[in-house]
């Protein structure tokens, strides 16, 4: 077998199929410099191909920093990204389910494709790193064939939409959310309406407002599961938030709207995705997410303007056809319930204390796997997912903890499931406790990481679990959450202890620093975000973390929670209690403090690069015109390879793809039908004499109008070749035309975002 | 060897291994050293990996690790991506440079006592479609394999196959026979 695009060609949605070999012409074509760097960054950020540390060919060795040199010379993927660095692909699982084949798979690609690790984030995602961009058409194959996709997993796009991983099986949610989310998740993926964004765009749902599992405060769009009776009958719905955002500037989501029933949910994303696509900044980027429109706004317009969205929106099937089919996601369990009757074994308990939670369901519980740091290696994973058909149903969820869980486990099976775990080296008690630190990757991969979260991190586990025997259970019960730099990726701001990395000059040395962050809440999907009380050396953080636990449980009023400790005791003790351990020793005295947790290096912040979280800002418009060159490009291969109608109709499909983008700049609810963008085109483009060019007048115009009469095809090599000439010609002028557009909208740009 | 995917492992001898922190250290100053001839990257510590690659040192051609899977620590090379890469001496290029690797290891006075075996080797081939875990594969590429321990260790290695889960790469374990250190192993290969 050849290829994977053989081996796999009956087996990958036709879809997706499309999409990767697309992205795999777009590589071809970036590789001959026929698509501008910043054009194909967006393009492969938007299928999770993500940038990593030392993409720009340097890096810090302690001492200097000096090139890397990679084969590929000056070829770059993006700006200075450089075309052989590894990269990460970011792998989207929509509310965390994974199965057990899909697992397996993963497994694969991990081994085959980067170094055999999975990494669980802080979004449900999965990625793998150091990839290298020519594995990555093969690997979205591999994966597309088990229905995994990548598609907009990074870049100005919705991400993977998360939900809490005990949907369907709690005890607390109003219902099951998964559905919701899985709709949400390909509906509004490769919509029109989510094409032109600024920046990246997150939802989450929860079952309930109590838990932390689906954050909804901290999201673009957050939606919590609510049922409401009217006339004794119970419906369905969502109380609905919008502008949440961790980052340098954390915001709470505010409300929109206090219920939206099921079937508006659909079209009320859709049309905050719309808002936002318009309304949302474009050149300050640090200013760019939604939480920013609604501060600018104020909610009260916002919600105005969600409603006035909502209503113009032209009707789409898809807003209620999932309805009717709300187990679609559904797990069932593969063995029947079964009380687990009497105590086990000391290990067995102290695991099932912190790891086992009982479903909604009698007879059955939701075991937690935890991953130290979130890793977990190709083997592992491919024995997971045996257990995963042993002992739950096929499948599994990931966590916003960076877990994993099974679901629909007999209580009964828990020892043996317990004993399977240990076997493989994941039977860790202390799920979602002070020893399960969560972190962001951090200066170990991420271009943006000022310190070692991850080192940290796994220092705090290894200290921790050292003292967890004799901690008391509320110091035990604490969340500690680190990132590597204020972007806040390990959601630093929603910890009862968060650590946010930063660096000090520290007589004329850098000296790796921590942010001590507290008084953020983790419970009440994250209702409270934490504030910084100063910066500590990395090298003090265990000591800090001890010191302030030991405090809390000696001087902790009953119940009382972290938050409302410090909150008692006030932020100006726990100042004191930083500044403490905030002396630097001289770099003479010890040297340690002047290297990175897990990094003997001498620390500098020289390997920061230029982040990619930001993606780069190319309008739909743009998008879709490449999109258009590249289809005039696939047809010159087509009448190479002698398929002469198969090259005419991809001619023709380019310029309808171009006339579309440029319709779409005026008529936003225009659709794919092939006539209604013909006249759209025709009457919001060319008679308003916008795509008259200064000298050929109507021309280009005409090429698609003829090519749409005669239906696309062409009965000769001649007439194919002709068609994709003009196809070429009709691009080349819709760019210009787009330029023109461009420049007559500028003066009421603001006028038009007023309305 | 019709897969460029090639992943080697030498078995570190009984007891003789340092903190993996070490690794971290001695990977850092190969990087910065320049030391293997290739372009080297960065180094990664999945230390708190159970049975997982526990410090990689991650280059353009090929990654090494102190591998701890199997529960057996020893060292592993895996090639990547090689700009002259020839299917009939590619095994026998990577064997070469898993024992420069392990020779180097072994003389690091920072890793004072380490030793690896030489009489075993794991042999994997990362790549499902070029060469699945199946006995087809193993019947066409056991003469291969075999020319190419021959090659670098100078006798006959008896080989099987590992691992009969399909979802897993294709494995080989060979016992070569050879005595004494990586260098020894590596000198007496490169002196035929």
């Amino acid at each position: 077998m050849a290829s994977w695009k053989e081996k796999l060609a009956g087996a990958t949605p036709p879809d997706q199929a499309r999409d990767i070999a697309i992205f795999e012409t777009q590589i071809a074509l970036r590789r001959q410099d026929k698509i501008e760097e910043k054009l194909f960054a967006e393009t492969r950020l938007r299928r999770g191909v993500y940038g990593q540390r030392y993409d720009n060919g340097e890096r810090h060795d302690g001492v200097a920093t000096r090139p890397i040199a990679y084969p590929s010379g000056e070829l770059t993927k993006g700006p200075m990204t450089l075309w052989d660095a590894p990269g990460m692909q970011r792998i989207k699982l929509p509310f965390g389910k994974v199965t057990a084949r899909q697992l397996e798979v993963l497994a694969e690609c991990a081994e085959e494709y980067s170094d055999a690790i999975l990494h669980v984030t802080t979004r449900q995602d999965i990625q793998l790193h150091f990839v290298h961009i020519d594995d990555t058409p093969d690997m979205m194959r591999r994966l597309a064939a088990t229905g995994i996709t990548t598609k907009e997993a990074c870049g100005n796009a919705v991400r993977n939409i998360t939900a809490c991983e005990y949907a369907g099986v709690c005890n607390d949610e109003s219902f099951d959310v998964a559905p919701y989310a899985h709709a949400a998740t390909y509906f509004l993926m490769g919509h029109d309406d989510t094409q032109d964004f600024g920046r990246k765009f997150k939802i989450a749902f929860s079952g309930c407002a109590d838990h932390p599992c689906g954050l909804t405060s901290f999201h673009d769009i957050g939606c919590i599961a609510r049922v409401r009776e009217e006339g004794g009958v119970k419906r369905r719905g969502f109380e609905v938030y919008v502008g949440g955002g961790l980052g340098s500037v954390p915001h709470a989501a505010k409300l929109l709207d206090a219920f939206v029933p099921e079937v508006e949910l659909l079209p009320t994303l859709q049309a905050v995705s719309r808002l936002f696509g318009r309304l949302g900044e474009r050149e300050n980027r640090a200013r760019a997410r939604l939480k920013f429109v609604i501060k600018k706004l104020g909610i009260e317009e916002f919600t105005r303007l969600v409603k006035l969205e909502r209503e113009k929106l032209r009707n789409d099937p898809r807003w209620t056809a999932y309805l009717s089919d709300l187990g679609v996601v559904a797990e069932a369990p593969n063995r029947p319930p079964a009380p687990l009757e009497g105590r086990g074994a000391p290990a067995f308990e102290r695991w099932r204390s912190t790891n086992v939670r009982p479903q909604a369901q009698p007879g059955y519980a939701v075991a937690t796997v935890t991953l130290p740091l979130g890793d977990l290696s190709s083997d592992q994973a491919r024995a997971l997912a045996d257990l995963a058909r042993e002992f739950a149903g096929d499948a599994m969820r990931t966590t916003v903890e960076q877990n994993l869980t099974f679901r629909w486990v007999s209580e009964a099976d828990l020892p043996q499931l317990f004993e399977k775990l240990e076997a493989i080296g994941l039977a860790e008690p202390g799920a979602s406790t002070i020893t399960d630190v969560t972190s962001c990757p951090g200066t170990d991969t991420c271009k943006l990481g000022i310190s070692s979260s991850r080192g940290l991190a796994g220092e705090l586990r290894r200290h921790l679990r050292v003292l967890e025997d004799t901690m008391a259970p509320a110091a035990k019960a604490l969340h500690i959450k680190a990132s590597g730099c204020f972007n806040a990726c390990g959601q630093h701001h929603a910890a009862d202890l968060g650590f946010l990395g930063v660096s000090r000059n520290v007589n004329g040395r850098r000296v790796p620093h921590f942010q001590v962050v507290v008084g953020g809440q983790w419970s009440h999907n994250a209702g409270a975000y934490g504030l910084a009380i100063g910066a500590i050396p990395s090298k003090n953080v265990p000591e800090m973390v001890k010191r302030l636990s030991d405090r809390f449980v000696a001087e902790r009023r009953g119940e009382e929670t972290f938050t409302a400790f410090v909150e008692r005791i006030g932020k100006k003790e726990i100042r004191a209690m930083v500044e403490k351990l905030a002396v630097v020793p001289a770099y003479e005295a010890d040297r340690s403090y002047y290297s990175d947790w897990g990094d003997p290096r001498e620390y500098s912040i020289g390997d920061m690069g230029v982040g990619e979280c930001a993606g780069e800002v190319v309008p739909y418009v743009q998008m879709a015109l490449a999109a258009a060159e590249r289809e005039v490009f696939e047809a010159q291969v087509l009448l190479e390879q002698g398929d002469v109608e198969a090259a005419a109709g991809r001619a023709y499909r380019a310029m309808l793809t171009a006339a579309r983008a440029l319709a779409r700049e005026r008529e936003p609810n225009i659709g794919d039908d092939a006539d209604e963008i013909v006249r759209t085109f025709q009457r919001e483009v060319v008679d308003t004499k916008l795509f008259l060019d200064p000298f050929a007048g109507a021309k280009f115009a005409h090429y698609l109008t003829k090519a749409h009469r005669e239906g696309g095809g062409a009965d000769s090599a001649e007439g194919a070749h002709q068609r994709i000439e003009e196809a070429q010609l009709f691009v080349d002028a819709s760019h210009q035309c787009h330029e023109r557009m461009v420049k007559a909208a500028q003066p009421s740009e603001l006028a038009r975002a007023a309305e | 060897m019709k897969s460029h995917k090639i992943s080697l492992k030498l078995y570190a001898k009984p007891d003789t291994l340092p903190v993996a922190a070490q690794f971290v250290a001695v990977f850092h100053d190969w990087i910065k050293e320049g030391v293997l001839g290739e372009t080297l990257i960065d180094v990664v510590d999945y230390g708190h990996v159970h049975h997982g690659p526990a410090v990689l040192l991650i280059g353009h051609e090929s990654d090494l690790a102190l591998d701890l899977s199997e529960g057996r620590p020893g060292l592993s090379y895996q090639r990547k991506r090689v700009a002259k890469d020839d299917p009939a001496t590619r095994l026998g290029d990577s064997l070469r440079r898993l024992l420069g690797a392990a020779a180097r290891l072994e003389s690091d006075p920072r890793l004072a006592g380490l030793g690896f075996e030489v009489d075993e080797l794991l042999l994997r081939v990362l790549d499902r479609l070029h060469a699945p875990n199946e006995l087809a594969t193993y019947e066409s590429e056991r003469r291969g394999i075999e020319e190419a321990l021959r090659g670098v260790f100078g006798a006959s290695a008896a080989l099987s196959r590992e691992g009969l889960d399909p979802r897993a790469p294709f494995t080989v374990r060979a016992r070569t026979g050879a005595r004494g250190g990586a260098r020894a192993v590596l000198e007496r290969a490169l002196a035929s």
